[in-house]
């Protein structure tokens, strides 16, 4: 296995959907290239730091202002 | 009301208690706002979109399941409704854009020297300017990239559910979101090698 056969892998990898004989060829890739380790937990990372940065909150006045634009919304709508 | 769990509280909005319901917009407002910013690209239409999946659950509460997840389902609201804006308006030309990854030689190794920065990102996850650099990133996307990445990697939607929203194959699914992801990596990996 290559390193852009194992990095064209990775969705699959974490899906869970690569068969085992695919899997055991690519682990024992990971055991003798550093750079694919490297890469693929900076791939890991980029998954958890994405979520984190969708995760991040509006500022407090920003976040009061939308909500009563859309309670305000809600309200009208009850009534019409 | 505001520690009742989500389920608790659509069965009060179901039953007509209206505050019930504002507890919900107030705890999620924001991240459907973050959806909504992420695939419109613009403050004003992510406003829009949150007030837009917010009257749209409150129509649809009646048909909400108890089983499912309240959150999945706003989620899904709020993305199809931003479907449909990007649909509708079109907001400029699809140009093709060359999608930055990782480059190999033609022996299929890695040309550049992989910096492990990984270390760093749980130290990392507060920090508001890489925030903005992978949503700038992310909002820089073609949209085809930009949809799957939020659907996946925010709403942690399935393949399958990624594909049936954006009547995608699984493998066409699986594709984009494996570029959409290198291109943040490589801007995190700008922002971060040198720190690693």
């Amino acid at each position: 296995m290559t390193c852009r056969e194992l990095t064209e892998l990775l969705v699959e990898f974490y899906e869970g959907d690569l068969d085992p004989d695919v899997r055991e060829v690519m682990a024992r890739h990971r055991e003798i290239c550093p750079q694919c380790e490297g890469f693929l937990r900076t791939y890991q990372a980029t998954i958890r730091l994405t979520e984190g940065a969708f995760r991040q909150p509006l500022p407090d006045a920003a976040r009061d202002s939308l909500d009563s634009w859309i309670l305000a919304a809600l309200a009208e709508s009850r009534t019409g | 009301m505001n520690d009742l769990p989500d389920l608790d509280l659509v069965d009060l909005a179901q039953a007509g208690d209206n505050a019930a319901f504002e507890v919900l917009v107030r705890r999620y407002s924001g991240r459907v706002h973050a959806i909504g910013l992420s695939m419109m690209r613009e403050d004003a239409a992510a406003r829009d979109i949150t007030q837009e999946a917010f009257l749209s659950a409150w129509r649809k509460l009646h048909t909400f399941r108890q089983q499912a997840s309240f959150r999945a389902w706003l989620f899904r609201i709020a993305t199809n409704a931003c479907l449909m804006k990007m649909r509708y308006h079109r907001r400029r030309p699809e140009v093709p854009l060359t999608i930055r990854g990782p480059g190999f030689s033609d022996d299929g190794e890695h040309e550049r020297p992989v910096v492990d920065w990984s270390p760093l990102a749980d130290k990392l996850m507060e920090d508001h300017e890489l925030g903005n650099r992978i949503r700038s990133t992310i909002a820089e996307l073609p949209d085809k990239y930009r949809m799957v990445i939020v659907l996946a990697d925010y709403q942690h939607l399935s393949m399958r559910e990624i594909g049936d929203a954006l009547d995608l194959s699984i493998s066409n699914v699986k594709t984009r979101l494996h570029r959409a992801r290198l291109a943040v990596r490589e801007e995190l990996s700008d922002y971060l090698a040198g720190r690693a």
